[in-house]
């Protein structure tokens, strides 16, 4: 017996040895090169978003970004991120915060205070418009959800604006604030001036907005569980007159909260994520499938078919002949894909990324 | 690592310091798991098949929280759990919704998600928790692919009054009330057990920074109430009824980092009603059973997310014995389903009836051989249920005076019908849900082997089991256009399982010891993808536990070794696995008992997480640090003269 209890302590310091000398320096080694694609992969249930960049002059692809610039991960579900004055702000809505960082990915504060589920934000004069679903979610009519004014000076908000019916997708025309609300067959439009409310209706709930380069917008409208709608697509909306002028209707169209329209850099085209019936084993199934919207002649072409798990797309703003990245997972707990194509619907390069990425925005050096 | 060594190491020292003192003397008939002869006489028609039961001093140790607090110490099964408010069961390396929990003739796993919190069951209520590992789709039908857990009360026929009541008091906030009053004249017996349990879970964790954090928006507040009425018309004819309300609220525990967060609250509301008439006197031997379960649950106070199911269920069995070593059991169970789920379709009749058809036999062609045979087949309206048999066989190898030699093998097919969610939850494919979807079907295999010794101041057992299951159309939710949920090629799950105990008696000590480990690689396999783990399946676990008594003292201490986690999967080009660390947990209780007018009264200290480990079960939420309990059982008899 002794010689066993001798055995075993040697082994248990043998143990204790090993541990004491385990290596936790998790050093990182932040870059300062800032050109380049990057994509907010969301994550899922216990598991924060990631950042992923790929760099194209270098053909290299940095899956968690974020990490490797600040030596720690983000601590939220980031719903989506947008860049104004040289810093880039990310929509956090598990916790509920603003993650604020300069160019470079490099944290410089989070912000949670009257910010309560937040989705998307635009930005104006020094202030981010961020749509805030509120506490307490009412999932039937969003009757607590707000607008959040934030000082991107102060990196605090001033001003909380009700408005009723889920703001997802915002924009900013014609000096007023539109909100497509996703629980209300509604576009909100809020007066920067007196904070006043009115509204458009639309025939189905709203999702997301491109500006047309005239400061008129079209509005994703999308059929969802609560609120069904047979007229979906695209709506036009004249921001003079603040009514929505025409609906150009196209079934399926993704109510997911992702990038489901990407404009490319002259807004001449709008791809529209939707679905389309492809013919699978002799049987006509639903699949994933993206249009492109000629916003000249007001038409569909089907740009790619038979996808599946597609989230978004995001096109190059550095050129009109710009590749088309798209991206999805059909897993929630795996990693994600992002496949760029040209404007001919030719696969280019595929690589992959953190789960579920949302959207995607490109940073140049100026 | 070390705190493992340690305690090892303090088990042997224990163990050889008391062995070194007296010579042993007669040992009581006291173990840690012992083989199960009672609820529905599990093992009679299934041979082979691994059960196991906790034992009531066990069960008396554990009786705060839930199910998964018993589950967790004392057994080889991962328990994926956050700080109390949602415990989810994962035996043999299988999804929470292939286990069934079973209450009388009903299988309590919510079907709308197919599983049951375990933290919702709260183990004060019951005398008995069976254990069977692997499958036992053929003996409980659709979803036992991995296990079952049985859920016991114990008939005493008591004649007069027996009162058991029990205080705790824990550290966060915790507290527990429960009774237990059972009042007969030996033939009839009432027993209405209530129970209370809450905790504020306001514990104090660190932060990746190393800064503290206080838990906050996790509290629990658990009420239950079992009512039982029974009969005993006489030697083997009685009827049984229970009548069981849980209704269980909990704060969402928020993640780790979420140091703003709100309020987020659950409630659950579940009856559960079983009534059992059997009467085992002639040849053909009769059980007719009936039960009702509603269950309801609220999603923070909006009576708009309103998820409620209504079933009826009705058991009719006979048994005979056709020769000495032959016996047969048929039967049918019959359950008619009422889903009320508000994103349902409304256009479409969603009740649901369903009919199992069952056939069990064993054969015991020689004293050393025994073997069963069980058949099964499930027909549902608008779905198509596979045919599931299931084979056993035991070889007594050795069988002496001191100790016996089993081997036991056991073949089995599983299934599980998809759930009403997986089946009805809209798509933005199809608003009436996901109607083709394929059930899971699962082939299991099982050695095992069996030594025990027993002499008269010495009794050891020693378990090993190996095990391999193919579960083909595993069932996920991906992402297709929104969620929606789809066959996904198959998991194939084996490992081994180790099993030791042993008991003794030196003097006045009594000393038990028991421990397991399980080696489980469990990995799912898909086209085009790298095989690889189950998330939140851990390879390694090892728990074991020490308990010690004399006089009127009793003391245990266990311990159990969570080995890694991964919490996500990896693709062909990204292999870096997100996992979460293994950790190694140590508690310790130390009871006395004591008299006052003749009347017993128990009184406990606990110690939980003795080491004060920071560790996570589940990835981004906080567990607590070391934390105490004191509480104070008083058993109250007052017989008839």
């Amino acid at each position: 017996m002794k010689k066993i209890l001798n055995n075993l302590l040697i082994f248990a310091a043998i143990g204790i040895i090993f541990t004491a000398c385990n290596n936790d320096n998790d050093s990182f080694d932040p870059s300062a090169n800032i050109p380049g694609f990057y994509f907010c992969n969301y994550g899922t249930s216990g598991v924060p978003s990631t950042i992923t960049k790929y760099d194209e002059e270098n053909d290299s692809v940095t899956n968690s970004y974020y990490y490797e610039q600040n030596g720690f991960k983000l601590t939220s579900n980031v719903q989506y991120m947008y860049e104004y004055n040289d810093n880039i702000y990310m929509m956090g809505n598990d916790a509920d915060q603003i993650i604020v960082t300069d160019l470079t990915f490099e944290k410089i504060t989070t912000v949670s205070t009257d910010i309560a589920t937040p989705r998307y934000c635009v930005a104006k004069d020094n202030y981010l418009y961020i749509s805030c679903w509120g506490e307490s979610l009412d999932y039937e009519k969003m009757a607590n959800s707000y607008i959040a004014k934030f000082n991107v000076s102060s990196n605090t908000v001033e001003k909380t604006i009700p408005v009723a019916g889920g703001p997802e997708g915002l924009a900013i025309a014609n000096g007023k604030l539109y909100a497509a609300l996703n629980y209300v067959d509604s576009v909100a439009v809020v007066d920067l001036d007196d904070n006043a409310v009115s509204y458009i209706v639309t025939p189905a709930v709203a999702s997301y907005f491109v500006e047309d380069g005239s400061d008129n917008l079209y509005v994703a409208l999308v059929s969802t569980y609560s609120d069904p709608s047979t007229t979906t697509g695209l709506g036009y909306i004249n921001t003079s007159t603040n009514t929505l002028d025409t609906t150009y209707e196209l079934s399926g169209v993704s109510s997911g909260y992702a990038s489901i329209l990407a404009p490319n850099s002259d807004c001449s085209i709008i791809y529209v994520l939707a679905s389309s019936y492809v013919k699978i084993d002799g049987e006509w199934t639903q699949k994933g499938a993206i249009y492109s919207f000629d916003t000249s002649d007001k038409t569909y072409s089907s740009f790619l078919e038979n996808l599946t798990g597609i989230n978004g797309m995001f096109v190059d703003p550095t050129s009109n002949d710009g590749k088309i990245f798209v991206f999805g997972g059909e897993s929630y707990k795996e990693p994600g894909t992002v496949v760029s194509y040209t404007t001919s619907a030719t696969k280019v390069k595929e690589f992959d990324c953190g789960i579920s990425p949302y959207w995607a925005f490109y940073l140049d050096n100026e | 690592m070390r705190r493992f060594v340690v305690f090892i190491l303090f088990i042997i020292v224990a163990d050889s310091w008391a062995s070194n003192r007296q010579p042993f003397i007669s040992l009581p008939d006291t173990v840690h798991l012992e083989e199960v002869t009672t609820v529905g006489q599990l093992r009679k028609f299934q041979a082979g098949a691994k059960i196991e039961e906790l034992s009531s001093e066990q069960m008396s140790f554990v009786q705060e929280g839930g199910i998964e607090q018993l589950i967790m110490r004392y057994t080889p099964i991962y328990i994926k759990t956050n700080a109390g408010g949602l415990a989810s069961i994962h035996i043999r390396g299988t999804s929470d919704d292939h286990t069934s929990i079973m209450f009388g003739g009903i299988n309590v796993n919510s079907l709308t998600l197919g599983s049951t919190d375990l933290s919702n069951i709260t183990s004060f209520l019951f005398d008995k928790l069976e254990i069977q590992y692997g499958s036992s789709s053929a003996l409980n039908g659709s979803g036992a692919i991995g296990g079952a857990i049985y859920l016991g009360v114990q008939n005493n026929w008591t004649n007069g009054l027996n009162l058991t009541t029990k205080y705790s008091c824990g550290s966060f906030g915790e507290r527990l009330y429960g009774t237990k009053v059972c009042a007969g004249n030996g033939k009839w017996e009432i027993v209405t057990r209530l129970l209370k349990y809450k905790t504020n879970n306001d514990f104090t964790y660190k932060l990746e920074d190393g800064t503290n954090a206080t838990q906050q928006n996790a509290a629990i507040d658990n009420k239950g109430f079992i009512q039982e009425f029974n009969y005993l018309f006489g030697p083997n004819e009685y009827f049984k009824s229970m009548f069981w309300y849980e209704d269980s609220w909990h704060e969402i525990q928020p993640y780790s980092y979420d140091l703003t967060s709100t309020v987020t609250e659950l409630k659950d509301d579940n009856i559960r009603f079983w009534g059992q008439y059997c009467n085992e006197n002639h040849l053909l031997k009769f059980s007719l059973g009936a039960g009702y379960v509603r269950d309801k649950e609220i999603y923070n106070n909006d009576p708009a997310q309103r998820i409620q199911t209504n079933r009826l269920v009705i058991d009719c069995s006979m048994k005979q014995h056709l020769l000495a070593n032959l016996e047969y059991k048929v039967g049918i169970k019959y359950k008619y389903i009422v889903p009320d789920v508000y994103s349902y379709s409304d256009s479409a009749d969603l009740n649901e009836h369903d009919a199992d058809l069952y056939l069990v036999c064993s054969y015991v062609p020689f004293s050393f051989l025994k073997t069963t045979i069980n058949l099964r087949q499930q027909l549902v309206s608008n779905f198509n249920a596979p045919f599931t048999p299931a084979f056993g066989v035991e070889y007594k190898w050795l069988k002496q005076k001191h100790n016996s030699l089993i081997t036991s093998l056991n073949f089995s097919k599983s299934y599980r019908i998809p759930t009403f969610n997986d089946r009805h939850w809209p798509t933005s494919e199809n608003s009436k849900g996901t109607p083709d979807l394929k059930p899971e079907e699962g082939f299991s295999s099982e050695i095992g082997i069996i030594y025990n010794y027993k002499k008269s101041n010495l009794k050891y057992n020693l378990k090993v089991n190996c095990f391999y299951m193919d579960i083909k159309n595993w069932l996920e939710w991906r992402n297709d256009n929104g969620p929606i949920p789809k066959n996904l090629e198959k998991v194939i799950s084996k490992g081994v399982e180790i099993h030791a105990d042993a008991t003794f008696i030196i003097g006045g000590f009594v000393s038990s010891f028991a421990g397991n480990y399980t080696y489980n690689p469990s990995t799912k396999i898909e086209k085009e993808k790298p095989d690889q783990q189950l998330i939140y399946i851990p390879k390694h676990m090892i728990n074991a536990y020490y308990n010690f008594k004399y006089k009127d003292f009793s003391f245990m201490l266990d311990g159990n070794f969570i080995g890694e986690r991964y919490y996500a999967y990896i693709s062909k080009t990204i292999q870096k696995r997100d996992a979460l660390d293994a950790y190694f947990l140590t508690n310790c209780i130390l009871n006395y008992n004591f008299n006052v007018k003749k009347q017993n009264f128990v009184g406990a200290l606990s110690v939980n997480n003795v080491f004060d480990v920071d560790y996570q079960n589940q990835n981004n939420y906080a567990m607590p640090g070391i934390n105490f309990r004191v509480s104070l059982t008083a058993n109250l008899n007052f017989k008839k003269r």
